[in-house]
């Protein structure tokens, strides 16, 4: 055999062989892949056709599947098609460096919904630092139904006086008058029985009753006449009682009213609280949640990525310099993540991927933009470089419809708040086990009302002055400020919607409460006045009614003067 | 066209047996000692593959030859283990060690792992001590021993063909 035949087979041979390693370069680099990614991310990854050749630094994949790290059935993402790109000088020196790449068709949360997945796995409800509410509701209000219901005037003490009085003399009085009434009648009587014994001759036989008579009612007369001006004194004497006591109640009245605060105020922050203390906690668990996940996923990356060696011991020469095994310096992703059974295309680009993040010395970013209904903006940075690992998520939503709610705030209120618009930026951040950051929430758009069940609540008024002041709202910023640790974290609330809504309900409630005073106010004096010139109107009554009673005296005093001559005359004797 | 493909099969066997006298047979072995040694993730044994395929040496015995010494390679690792820890930490050798490992395609190698170290210097030792050991063994024992004496198996019609003699490489 010649020798060049020789070389011609062995050569054949070779590329022969090289096209075996064409064929099997795939497979080998689809291992060295799922390995990479299992090791940084804890799931395992499965790659269907990867095309890869070791003559060219690009490959392409038709499907990859990662799976969760307990149940593979279930798919934290699929990717439809990825193309990447190999950087070959990095090659050569034994690390795999992905310069640019792009994936298509990726889905997230495929296997199982992601939220429910995240809210299983890792959800921990977080602590809230100023939680005043729960199971308080009524505190919230401070008791605004009561204030709204109260009845001002039933405590007065000129009312009161004024009920006594008006009790006390409207038969008193009367029966006085009744009674002088009837003095005047047996007066006129026995004025009667003395004139006509002036007009015929005294028969004291025939007469002697009717003077008897004249006699006993003359007596009767006075003894009546002294009763009632004794009455009548003692009446002046209460009556001008009456009158000081009427001064002295509205005095009484009128510092109390002046005394009298708006003690029942709204709570703002326990309100803010009520109103979106929940739908905030919800939105801090979310975040923090994924967040959880976050450093779950990128566990690998903590521990030392260098592969274990089976035989012998690698050595790190004097000055060689830190370089990544595994980087990936830009992946631009397109697809589809599902959230709450609804489908949300996705955008975005990661960037600085890497098993050996110290070495790399930059950390990990990662940029999702989704689209669909409601769009947000994801910003993650998870960084290794230093022994205490850092991470930041940031979430931008631009706009979320919050559809229309009734809150009772109390046991007969209740808050009416109609569609609006949400915008929350999210910033979080974890270092080492410290958490920090805030999730602010931007609601506009809001029309909020009041609304009053009990009929008698002073409400009607005071429903349309505080519903006036409640449009002037519009909008309204919740701060969550986190801090605890991831594995308890704490939160606490900043709200402006409570003092809002409070200023907007106390303020009117304050207007009407000092205009409720005043009237009360002139309510009393008022009173205070017709009582006391009722009071001065009998004192005169009583006087002319004295006056009238000395007369009747001296009326009587003749009469009984005329009786005795008749006696006299008649020589009749009485005992 | 039958005939055709006979030659070229026979061609190929041919190719592939190389040649069989004691130095060929030497250089083959000594040539799968040394890629036996190497750790299979190692770039050096597709260095010493392709050496094997430059060279006319006996594909056939440098094959069990590899897989022989691929066997009790993992016996010999304490003591690479430490030749080539020896090696690889001498500050002396640090800078040109270095220099190697930022060369393109060099970290492929695994030079710096210490049992590849370690069996490449033990290997590149015994290099020329197998070589050379086999081809006298070979020469001693070789008549006894050879691809001819597998003509002795052959029917005698068979075993007398110009075929036969081509494909165990024995000459006329």
């Amino acid at each position: 055999m010649k020798l060049r035949q020789l070389i011609l087979i062995r050569v054949s041979l070779l590329l022969v062989l090289m096209g075996l390693l064409q064929f099997s370069y795939a497979p080998i680099l689809s291992f060295v892949f799922c390995s990479a990614v299992h090791r940084v991310t804890g799931s395992p990854l499965e790659i269907k056709n990867l095309k890869a050749s070791p003559f060219q630094t690009t490959l392409t994949t038709e499907s990859m599947k990662l799976s969760y790290p307990k149940s593979s059935a279930e798919n934290r993402l699929v990717i439809g098609q990825a193309k990447m790109e190999l950087d070959w000088d990095s090659l050569l020196h034994k690390r795999l460096t992905l310069i640019q790449g792009r994936v298509d068709g990726l889905r997230l949360g495929t296997g199982s919904e992601t939220g429910d997945k995240i809210a299983e796995g890792f959800f921990v409800k977080p602590k809230l630092v100023n939680d005043l509410l729960r199971g308080t509701k009524n505190h919230v209000a401070a008791g605004l139904t009561f204030f709204l219901t109260r009845h001002f005037d039933g405590d007065l003490e000129m009312t009161r006086s004024a009920q006594e009085f008006r009790e006390r003399w409207s038969h008193a009085h009367a029966q006085l008058f009744e009674r002088g009434k009837e003095v005047e009648k047996q007066i006129r009587v026995v004025r009667d029985i003395v004139n006509s014994f002036a007009n015929s001759p005294l028969n004291t036989l025939r007469d002697l009753p009717r003077i008897e008579k004249a006699i006993k009612r003359s007596k009767w007369l006075r003894s009546e006449l002294f009763e009632i001006r004794r009455r009548v004194e003692r009446h002046q004497t209460q009556l001008t009682r009456d009158r000081d006591q009427f001064i002295s109640a509205n005095e009484q009245d009128l510092a109390r009213i002046q005394k009298t605060t708006m003690v029942s105020r709204l709570n703002g922050q326990a309100l803010s609280q009520l109103l979106v203390g929940r739908q905030q906690e919800d939105q801090v668990a979310h975040a923090l949640a994924w967040f959880q996940w976050m450093r779950q996923a990128f566990s690998g990356v903590l521990v030392s990525t260098r592969p274990a060696v089976r035989r012998g011991q690698t050595v790190q020469f004097q000055g060689q310099p830190q370089q990544p095994g595994f980087l990936v310096q830009a992946l631009e992703i397109t697809g589809h993540a599902m959230f709450a059974n609804q489908e949300y295309p996705i955008t975005g680009a990661m960037a600085d991927f890497t098993t050996a993040p110290v070495a790399h010395g930059k950390p990990a970013l990662l940029q999702l933009e989704v689209g669909g209904k409601h769009p947000l903006t994801l910003e993650g940075m998870v960084d290794r470089t230093s022994p205490s690992p850092h991470d930041r998520i940031t979430i931008s939503i631009p706009s979320i419809p919050i559809a229309a709610q009734d809150l009772q705030i109390d046991d007969s209120v209740q808050l009416k708040l109609g569609q609006s618009d949400l915008q929350v930026i999210a910033t979080i951040e974890l270092i080492g086990d410290r958490l920090s950051g805030e999730v602010k929430a931007v609601q506009t758009n809001l029309e909020i009302s009041i609304a009053f069940e009990q009929e008698d609540l002073l409400a009607t008024e005071v429903q349309s002055m505080i519903n006036q002041q409640l449009k002037s709202i519009g909008s309204f910023e919740v701060v969550a400020s986190l801090s605890g640790s991831l594995k308890e974290p704490k939160w606490q609330l900043q709200c402006d919607l409570g003092s809002q809504i409070a200023e907007s309900i106390n303020g009117p409630l304050a207007v009407h409460y000092d205009a409720m005073k005043n009237e009360l106010a002139i309510q009393v004096n008022q009173e205070s006045t017709q009582m006391i010139d009722a009071t001065a109107n009998l004192l005169g009554q009583e006087q002319k009614f004295l006056g009238y009673l000395r007369e009747k005296s001296r009326d009587v005093f003749k009469l009984e003067k005329s009786v005795s001559q008749l006696l006299q005359t008649s020589g009749a004797r009485f005992r | 066209m039958f005939l055709f493909l006979y030659r070229k099969v026979t061609l190929v066997v041919t190719a592939i047996l190389g040649k069989n006298s004691p130095g060929h047979v030497g250089l083959s072995i000594a040539l799968g000692m040394l890629i036996g040694l190497m750790p299979t993730d190692s770039l050096l044994i597709l260095v010493f593959t392709g050496l094997v395929f430059v060279t006319n040496v006996n594909l056939l015995i440098t094959m069990i030859a590899a897989s022989g010494f691929m066997g009790i390679a993992p016996l010999l690792d304490p003591v690479s283990h430490q030749l080539g820890h020896f090696v690889l930490t001498n500050s002396v050798l640090q800078p040109g060690w270095l220099w190697l490992y930022e060369q393109p395609v060099i970290p492929w190698t695994r030079f710096n792992n210490t049992v590849v170290m370690g069996n490449l210097l033990v290997g590149l030792f015994c290099f020329y001590p197998v070589c050379l050991a086999s081809k006298l063994l070979l020469t001693h024992y070789g008549s006894r021993l050879n691809l001819k004496s597998v003509r002795s198996w052959l029917p005698g019609n068979v075993a007398n063909s110009k075929q036969a003699v081509g494909l165990t490489g024995a000459e006329e």
